[in-house]
C-alpha cells in the first residue's frame, strides 16, 4: 500500500465553503500538508481539477520529499460552479481516501523560536509589540545593584494580579535587598533565591512562555544582560464568591457552588475529597484563549483507560477558544446528534465529588462554574444529590416523581392529542362529555391546538429566562394568566388544552437537569405530531424509536440506559428507588469495577438493647 | 473478522425470546385453536409447551456441540458447503416469513380493530423501518430494548389478563376433553409450531457472553411463555366461553372487558402497545438473524448493509403474500404448522444426525467430549 | 464507517417527515366536535323487513352550559331514527340526519323493543359484536309492551340529565339493592348464553312507567319539560334462542337469581313469629348457590343447596329478642320458606315457557358430559319434567341498634 499521504484541508477552506458556496467567492486559503513518505497511489479523479489547483496538488501529492514543510498557496481566482464541485471532490477525497490529521492554522507568532535578547530594552520593545501596547500592560523598570547598574523590568497585566502582593513582596524587596548583587547573573540569582517572596517562581528562556505567562496573570522579571526571565505567580483577580449553584438548588445539603475560577473549584474538590488519591491533571486547551481545564479523578477508583481516553479526547480539541465547558462537552461527546447529553454537567460541588467516589471523572473549566461528569448515564440526569442526603423513603419517593415527571413532559401532550382524536371510547363518558362540550367551537384540530399552545408556552419560559429578574415575574404572570384566560375566552383554545400545557410545562422542570429536559421538551412535539397521525401507535413508535436511540447510545464505553438496559441486577439498587445507605455496599459495577466494594458490610444501625443506668427497668 | 461484534446475556436472550412469543401466543394461536372444542385450548396449550422442551433441546444442544459457530456455519461444516447453504437460506426464507406474517398480524390488528379506514401499509411500514433500525445497531441494542421492554410488556399482559376479573366464569372451562383427543391435536402441533421458531437459538448462541446460559435462557423462555400461553388461553375461555372460537382477537376483545369503576375502560390500548413494541422487537430480532445468516453465507464482512433489503422483503411479503386477515387466518390453520414443522425440526435433525455421524467417523472425540461434559 | 449516529438522526428526520406528511390525510383521525356520542341505541323491526335505530346522541353543549350555572332549557340530548334492511345500513342512514357522525363506543344500552324481541335478536347482535366501535359490554335490554323508539323518544329521568345516566343507575341499584335484575346482562353474557349448550338467554326487563304531568312534585329541577314518561328496570325477559318467549317479575327474576348464586342484596317480608298480621323485613346480607345436577333412572334430578345470611331490618310488631330467642330459628325458619317461594316460583315459571334460563343444562354438561350428550337433543322435553331439590340454609346474623321495638304506652 506504501506509506499513506497525510494531507489536509484548512477549516477556512470549509468555513468558505458552507458561508459562501455560490461560488463568486476568492478562496484565499487552500493549504495542503503533505508530509508523505513515498509516493502515494494518486486517484484518476485528480486529473479532473483544473490545472491550476490540480498540478500543485498533484505536484504535492507526487513529490517523494521526506519531509515537506507545510506549504501554502493562494490560489486566486473566481470559482464556476464546475470548480466548486471538483473542490469538493477534492476535500471529500482528501478527507475519506487519505487519513487526514486536520491542522488548524495556528495564531501567527513572531516569537516562534525566537531566544531572548540580553538587552532589556529589545526584549520590553518585543514584550510591547506583542502585546499591541495593550494599556493594561505594566512595565515597570527598577534599578538595582550597586548604584543601580543593573536594569530589572517588571512586566504584568493590570487587573489580573495581586497589587499588593506585588508591591510588597517584589518592588520593596528588590528595592531595599539587591543593592548587594555584583554581576547581573548574580542579581538573577538572588532575585530566584532570595529576594522574591513569592510561592511560586519559574525561570524560563522563551519568550512564547514568557508572554504567556504574563497573559495569565504572573509577573515577569527580566534583568538587563541576563538571557532569561523569572515568572513570579502573582494571580489575583476580582472573582464571584462561592455561592448556591442557582440552576440546582436542593434543600437538604451543602450550599457551595462552583464559581469560574478553576483554582477554587478544584480547592472546593479537594475539601470533600481529602486523600491524595484525588488527582487533579491540568491542561490548557483553544489556541488562543488558552483556557484550563482540568480532569479530575481518585486513582484507583477510576478505571485508568476511561482516564486515557478523556485525555485521549481533550487533547484531540484543536479550536481558538473555549469559554464554556459546554464547548468541550460538544467536542468531545460520543452522541454529537443526540437529542440527549451524554455527559452531565453540573455547577454542585457534592454532586462532582459523588461521582468521583463512583469512579466517574470530572472535568472541570476555568471561566465557568460548571463542571462536567463523564461517563454519564441516563439514570444520573434525574437524580439530584437529594436523593442521597434525604432519608431513604423520602429519597425514592421523591425520584419516582421524578420519573414520573419526565416522562409526562415527554408524552402527555401527545396522550391528549391520542386520545380526543383518535381513542375516544378511551376516557369515561362524562369525561369525554366534558372534554367534547370545552372544544365545542374551538376551530383548531386538536394536534394544532397543542402545537399552538405548547409553541405559545415555549415562548413563554424563554421569555421569562431572559428577561431581568425585576420583569420576569410579571411576564410570567401576563403570559400565563392573561393570554391562558384570553385565549381560552376567545375559544382559540379549551380549557382542557391549558390544562394539559400547564402541567406539561410544570413536569419539565421538576427535571433536575436543564440540559435533558430541554430534549424531552423537544421531542414533545415531534410525539405530538406522531399522535396527531396515527394515535397511540404514533406514540408508541415514537418511543420505541427513542428506546433504540437511548439504548444504542453509550459515554465514554459505558452504556446510556446502563442499569436498565442491559439490566444490571446489582444496580436496581439506585435506580427508582434508593436503598438505604447501609445497604449500598457497592460501586456501579460498569463504572467503579476498579474497587467495586465501597463500605462495610455489617453497617446497618443496630441499637443496644441495654443503654443507660435504668436499662434493666 | 467478526460479523457481529456485540454480546448479550443470558437474560437479554430470554427477554427476547419470550418477547418474539407474545404475537404468536396472543393473536395468531388463538387463531388456529378456536376450531373444536374450544374448552380444551388450555390443554393444548400445555401438552404443547412441555412437547416443545424436546425439540429446543436439541437446538440447544447442536449450538453448544460447536461453539462460536452459528446455525449457518456449523451446518456448512456438517453438511458440506452446498448443502450446508442450502440449509442456511431456507432458515433465512424462514425467518424471512415469520417476519412478514407477524408484520401482518400486528398490522391487521390495528387495521381490523381500531383504525379501520387507515392503510394497513402504514403501521407495517413504521414497524418494518424501526426494526430495521434496532437491527442494524447490532445485537446489544437488540438485546437491551428486549430486556427494557420486557417488564413494560409483561406487566401488561398481566394487566390484560387479571382485570377483567368481573366476567371472568371459571366454568366455562369444564367439561375437560368432553370431545376426546382428537380436537386438541392441530391445537397442540400449533404450540409446537411456534417454539420451534425457537431454531433462532442458532444464530445467537455464539454471540452470548457466557454460553452455558444458552440451555436455561431457553428452558426458561418456554417456561415463561407457556405459562403466558396457558393463562391467556384459560382466561379467555372464562372470559368469553364458547364465544371464544368466533372471536377474531381475542387478546384486544380480552382488552375490551375491562370495566373498573367506570373510569378504567376499554383499555384495549394496552395490548395493542404491548403488540407493537413485541412485535419490532421480534422483527429486529429475525431481520438480524437473517441478516447475519445472508452475510455469512455470501461471506460478507458486514451485515449491516444488508438489513434495510431484507427489511423490504418481510414488508412486501407481508404485503403480497395475504390479501386478507382471512388469508392470514387460512395461513395459520392450513400451512403454517407443517411448514414450521418440516422446516425447523427438519434441519435441526439432520444437523444432529449429521454431528453424530461425524463425530464417529472422524473420531473427533474432543467436541464430542467438550459437549458431553456441558451437559 | 459512516457516522452512526448521524445517519440515525437523518433516519428520525425521514420518519418525522413522513408521519406530519399523514397528518393531512383524513385516516382514522375523528376531532371531538365532529362525533356525535351515541349514549343509548334502540332496535325495532318495521314493516317490509326493515330493521329501524333509534340513538340517543349527547349534546356536549348544553351539557357544559348547565354546569357552567346558567340553567340549561335545552334537553341534553336528541333522539334520532333511521331504517334500513340491515342495522348497519340502519345506522349508516342516520348520517343522513345527523350533521356529526354517530360514535357508539359509549354506548351503554342495547334496547330491544318487544316484538322485535319475539322475532328473533341474533341478526341484530351480530354488529355490536363485530364492530370495533361498539362495547362488548353493552346492556341488552327489552321493552315491554312497547317499540323501542316509543321507549326511547319518551323516556327521561328526573335526576339524570341523560337518560342512559338513568337507566344505568336504576340497573346498578336494583341489581345491589334488590338483586330483581339479571347480574351483569351484558351483550357479552348474552352471546355466551346463546351459543352454550343448556342455556338459555335472559334481558333485563323494561316497563314504561306514565307519570302523571298534572302532580306539580313531577316538576323537576331542570327547567324543561316534565317528565311524562320514565321507566322501570327490574324483572326479566326471558329468550328461548334468540327469540323472546315470555317475561319475569321482579320476585321472579330474584328466585333465579337465588339459583345462580347471583343474589347481592334485597329485602324478605316475613311473617312475625308471634303476632298475626305484623311483618318482618330480613335484609338480605349475602347468598351463595351450588348446582349439583344428576341422572337417576333417566331422570334428571337438580339439588340445589343455597346458603343465605340477613339481618333483621324492620319489625312491625313488638318482640323482644333477648327474652324469645327461640323466636330467632322461628324467623330462620320462615325465611327459608321465603327462598324457597320465590326460587319455586322462578323454576315453575321457567318450566312453563320451556326456557332454561338457569343453565341446568349447562351444568349438567360440566358434570356428566355423557349424559349429557345422550339428553341434549330432547332437553326441551326433559327440562319442564326435571325434578328440583331445594337445601335452603339461612342464617339470621344481626338485629341492628336495638333489641326490641319502641312500645306505645
Amino acid at each position: 500500500m506504501g506509506t499513506r499521504a497525510r494531507a489536509s484541508v484548512s477549516p477556512q477552506l470549509f468555513a468558505h465553503w458552507f458561508v459562501d458556496p455560490s461560488g463568486s467567492s476568492v478562496w484565499s486559503f487552500l493549504r495542503v500538508e503533505c508530509a508523505a513518505g513515498s509516493e502515494p497511489a494518486i486517484p484518476s479523479r485528480f486529473s479532473r481539477f483544473p490545472k491550476n489547483i490540480g498540478r500543485p496538488i498533484m505536484a504535492l501529492l507526487c513529490s517523494s520529499a521526506k519531509y515537506l514543510m507545510p506549504t501554502q498557496f493562494t490560489v486566486n481566482k473566481t470559482f464556476g460552479k464546475d470548480d466548486l464541485i471538483m473542490l469538493r471532490n477534492l476535500t471529500r477525497l482528501l478527507r475519506k481516501n487519505i487519513c487526514s490529521v486536520s491542522k488548524p492554522s495556528q495564531v501567527k507568532k513572531d516569537s516562534v523560536g525566537k531566544p531572548l535578547s540580553k538587552k532589556v530594552k529589545v526584549n520590553e520593545a518585543f514584550i510591547r509589540r506583542a502585546f499591541g501596547n495593550s494599556s493594561d500592560l505594566v512595565v515597570r523598570e527598577l534599578h538595582v545593584g550597586p548604584g543601580g547598574k543593573f536594569t530589572v523590568l517588571l512586566v504584568y497585566v493590570d487587573g489580573l494580579v495581586d497589587k499588593t502582593l506585588i508591591s510588597e513582596n517584589l518592588i520593596e524587596r528588590i528595592s531595599d535587598q539587591a543593592d548587594k548583587s555584583r554581576t547581573p547573573e548574580q542579581a538573577y540569582d538572588d532575585l530566584k533565591n532570595r529576594i522574591i517572596a513569592v510561592s511560586d517562581v519559574k525561570e524560563t528562556g522563551d519568550l512564547d512562555n514568557f508572554l504567556n505567562h504574563v497573559a495569565g496573570g504572573y509577573c515577569g522579571l527580566l534583568i538587563d544582560d541576563v538571557a532569561k526571565v523569572l515568572v513570579a505567580d502573582t494571580r489575583g483577580w476580582a472573582q464571584r464568591s462561592i455561592e448556591e449553584p442557582t440552576t440546582e438548588a436542593t434543600v437538604r445539603g451543602g450550599k457551595e457552588g462552583f464559581v469560574e475560577t478553576l483554582r477554587t473549584n478544584t480547592s472546593l474538590l479537594r475539601r470533600r475529597v481529602k486523600h491524595p488519591r484525588l488527582r487533579i491533571e491540568e491542561c490548557e486547551i483553544g489556541t488562543i484563549s488558552k483556557t484550563s481545564v482540568a480532569i479530575a479523578y481518585i486513582s484507583g477508583l477510576a478505571d485508568e483507560k476511561v482516564v486515557q481516553e478523556v485525555r485521549n479526547r481533550l487533547a484531540r480539541i484543536n479550536v481558538d477558544s473555549i469559554q464554556e465547558s459546554g464547548q468541550i462537552e460538544e467536542l468531545i461527546e460520543d452522541a454529537p446528534f443526540s437529542p440527549f447529553p451524554t455527559i452531565l454537567r453540573t455547577e454542585r460541588p457534592d454532586k462532582v465529588a459523588g461521582a468521583l467516589f463512583e469512579g466517574r471523572i470530572a472535568i472541570l473549566t476555568n471561566g465557568t462554574p460548571f463542571a462536567l461528569i463523564v461517563p454519564a448515564t441516563f439514570t444520573m440526569f434525574l437524580t439530584t444529590p437529594e436523593d442521597y442526603f434525604e432519608r431513604t423513603f423520602i429519597g425514592s419517593a421523591l425520584r419516582a416523581i421524578r420519573y414520573l415527571s419526565f416522562f409526562t413532559s415527554l408524552t402527555l401532550p401527545s396522550l391528549y392529542v391520542a386520545v380526543t382524536t383518535f381513542h375516544q371510547e378511551m376516557l369515561p363518558t362524562a369525561l369525554i362529555l366534558n372534554v367534547a362540550a370545552q372544544r365545542e367551537g374551538v376551530p383548531f384540530p386538536a394536534v394544532v391546538e397543542a402545537l399552538l399552545m405548547e409553541a405559545l408556552f415555549e415562548i413563554l419560559r424563554e421569555a421569562g429566562v431572559r428577561l431581568p429578574k425585576i420583569v420576569g415575574p410579571a411576564v410570567n404572570i401576563i403570559g400565563g394568566l392573561v393570554i391562558g384566560e384570553a385565549a381560552m375566552r376567545a375559544g382559540l383554545v379549551s380549557p382542557i388544552m391549558v390544562v394539559v400545557v400547564a402541567t406539561t410545562g410544570i413536569a419539565s422542570f421538576a427535571t433536575p437537569v436543564f440540559s435533558i429536559a430541554i430534549g424531552a421538551r423537544l421531542l414533545r412535539f415531534i410525539m405530538v405530531l406522531l399522535a396527531g397521525s396515527l394515535g397511540f401507535f404514533g406514540i408508541v413508535a415514537g418511543l420505541f424509536a427513542l428506546g433504540i436511540h437511548l439504548t444504542s447510545l453509550r459515554s465514554f464505553g459505558v452504556p446510556f440506559m446502563e442499569p436498565i438496559a442491559p439490566a444490571i441486577v446489582s444496580e436496581f439498587k439506585d435506580l427508582l428507588a434508593r436503598v438505604p445507605w447501609w445497604a449500598m455496599h457497592t460501586r456501579p459495577a460498569l463504572v467503579g469495577h476498579k474497587d467495586l466494594v465501597r463500605q462495610g458490610w455489617d453497617q446497618k444501625p443496630k441499637p443496644p438493647v441495654y443503654l443507660g443506668k435504668d436499662a434493666h427497668r | 473478522m467478526e460479523i457481529e461484534g456485540g454480546k448479550i446475556s443470558g437474560s437479554q436472550l430470554l427477554a427476547l425470546l419470550v418477547l418474539t412469543r407474545l404475537v404468536p401466543v396472543t393473536i395468531e394461536f388463538p387463531l388456529v385453536t378456536g376450531i373444536k372444542s374450544p374448552q380444551d385450548a388450555w390443554i393444548s396449550s400445555l401438552v404443547g409447551t412441555v412437547l416443545s422442551i424436546l425439540p429446543v433441546l436439541l437446538m440447544v444442544r447442536l449450538s453448544l456441540k460447536y461453539p462460536g459457530k452459528t446455525i449457518i456455519e456449523y451446518s456448512q461444516l456438517l453438511l458440506g458447503k452446498f448443502f450446508g447453504k442450502i440449509a442456511g437460506f431456507v432458515l433465512v426464507w424462514y425467518w424471512l416469513s415469520i417476519a412478514a406474517t407477524m408484520l401482518r398480524s400486528v398490522g391487521d390488528a390495528y387495521t381490523t380493530a381500531i383504525m379501520p379506514e387507515t392503510p394497513i401499509l402504514a403501521f407495517i411500514l413504521v414497524v418494518g423501518f424501526l426494526s430495521a433500525n434496532a437491527a442494524r445497531s447490532g445485537l446489544e441494542v437488540v438485546g437491551r430494548l428486549g430486556e427494557v421492554n420486557m417488564l413494560v410488556v409483561i406487566l401488561s399482559v398481566l394487566l390484560t389478563l387479571s382485570l377483567p376479573y368481573k366476567v371472568m366464569n371459571f366454568e366455562n372451562l369444564l367439561p375437560v376433553l368432553s370431545k376426546g383427543i382428537r380436537p386438541i391435536m392441530l391445537p397442540t402441533g400449533t404450540a409446537i409450531s411456534f417454539f420451534v421458531e425457537f431454531i433462532i437459538l442458532g444464530m445467537v448462541a455464539p454471540y452470548l457472553n457466557n454460553p452455558q446460559t444458552l440451555t436455561k435462557s431457553s428452558l426458561g423462555a418456554i417456561a415463561i411463555s407457556g405459562f403466558m400461553m396457558t393463562a391467556f388461553t384459560v382466561v379467555l375461555i372464562a372470559v368469553f366461553g364458547p364465544t371464544v372460537s368466533s372471536l377474531m382477537l381475542p387478546a384486544f376483545s380480552l382488552a375490551r372487558m375491562i370495566s373498573i369503576g367506570e373510569f378504567l375502560e376499554r383499555l384495549e390500548v394496552i395490548p395493542m402497545s404491548a403488540w407493537t413494541i413485541t412485535v419490532a422487537i421480534t422483527l429486529a430480532f429475525f431481520l438480524w438473524a437473517s441478516a447475519v445468516a445472508t452475510a455469512q453465507l455470501l461471506s460478507l464482512k458486514r451485515f449491516q448493509s444488508l438489513v434495510y433489503p431484507l427489511a423490504a422483503i418481510s414488508v412486501a411479503f407481508s404485503i403480497l403474500f395475504f390479501e386478507s386477515f382471512f388469508d392470514l387466518e387460512l395461513y395459520f390453520k392450513k400451512i403454517w404448522v407443517p411448514y414450521s414443522l418440516t422446516v425447523t425440526l427438519g434441519i435441526s435433525i439432520i444437523l444432529y444426525l449429521a454431528s453424530f455421524i461425524r463425530g464417529r467417523s472422524s473420531a473427533s472425540t474432543k467436541v464430542t467430549g467438550l459437549c458431553h461434559r456441558n451437559h | 464507517m459512516p457516522p452512526k449516529s448521524l445517519s440515525k438522526f437523518i433516519n428520525f428526520i425521514f420518519i418525522t417527515a413522513f408521519l406530519a406528511s399523514t397528518l393531512t390525510g383524513c385516516w382514522n383521525r375523528r376531532e371531538l366536535d365532529t362525533l356525535g356520542f351515541v349514549t343509548a341505541l334502540g332496535v325495532d323491526r318495521t314493516g317490509e323487513d326493515k330493521i329501524e335505530i333509534t340513538v340517543h346522541i349527547a349534546k356536549p353543549f348544553a351539557i357544559a352550559r348547565a354546569t357552567e350555572g346558567s340553567v340549561s332549557p335545552e334537553k341534553s340530548f336528541w333522539v334520532v331514527s333511521s331504517t334500513g334492511s340491515t342495522a348497519f345500513e340502519a345506522i349508516r342512514n342516520l348520517l343522513l340526519q345527523s350533521p356529526r357522525r354517530p360514535f357508539y363506543a359509549h354506548n351503554r344500552f342495547i334496547v330491544i323493543g318487544e316484538e322485535c324481541a319475539r322475532t328473533g335478536v341474533k341478526e341484530i347482535l351480530d354488529l355490536f359484536a363485530r364492530d370495533g366501535e361498539a362495547r362488548r359490554l353493552a346492556r341488552v335490554e327489552v321493552v315491554k309492551g312497547a317499540t323501542a323508539k316509543d321507549f326511547m323518544q319518551q323516556v327521561e329521568f328526573e335526576l339524570e340529565r341523560l337518560p342512559s345516566e338513568g337507566g344505568q343507575g336504576i340497573s346498578r341499584s336494583v341489581q345491589e339493592g334488590l338483586s330483581a335484575e339479571p347480574v351483569d346482562c351484558t351483550l357479552n353474557s348474552f352471546l355466551q348464553w346463546l351459543e352454550t349448550e343448556g342455556v338459555e338467554p335472559i334481558a333485563v326487563r323494561i316497563d314504561m312507567v306514565p307519570k302523571n304531568p298534572a302532580a306539580p312534585s313531577n316538576v323537576g329541577h331542570l327547567l324543561r319539560e316534565q317528565v311524562k314518561i320514565s321507566s322501570k328496570h327490574g324483572g326479566a325477559a326471558v329468550f328461548k334462542g334468540d327469540k323472546l318467549v315470555g317475561w319475569l317479575d321482579e320476585k321472579e327474576m330474584r328466585g333465579v337469581n337465588w339459583v345462580t348464586g347471583k343474589v347481592r342484596s334485597g329485602i324478605l317480608v316475613i311473617e312475625q313469629p308471634n303476632e298475626k298480621g305484623k311483618l318482618v323485613s330480613l335484609e338480605i346480607l349475602r347468598a351463595k348457590s351450588k348446582l349439583q345436577p344428576e341422572v337417576k333412572n333417566g331422570e334428571v334430578l337438580v339439588t340445589l343447596r343455597i346458603d343465605a345470611e340477613a339481618n333483621l331490618g324492620e319489625m312491625q310488631g313488638t318482640l323482644d329478642l333477648v327474652k324469645y330467642p327461640q323466636a330467632w330459628t322461628e324467623m330462620e325458619r320462615k325465611m327459608v320458606e321465603a327462598i324457597e317461594t320465590e326460587v319455586m316460583a322462578a323454576i315453575s315459571k321457567a318450566k312453563e315457557l320451556n326456557s332454561d334460563i338457569f343453565g341446568f343444562g349447562a351444568a349438567l354438561n360440566r358434570r356428566h358430559p355423557e349424559e349429557w350428550d345422550s339428553l341434549k337433543d330432547r332437553w326441551d322435553l326433559e327440562f319442564p319434567r326435571i325434578d328440583v331439590k331445594l337445601e335452603i340454609n339461612a342464617k339470621l346474623r344481626r338485629m341492628g341498634l336495638v333489641t326490641r321495638s319502641s312500645e306505645p304506652r
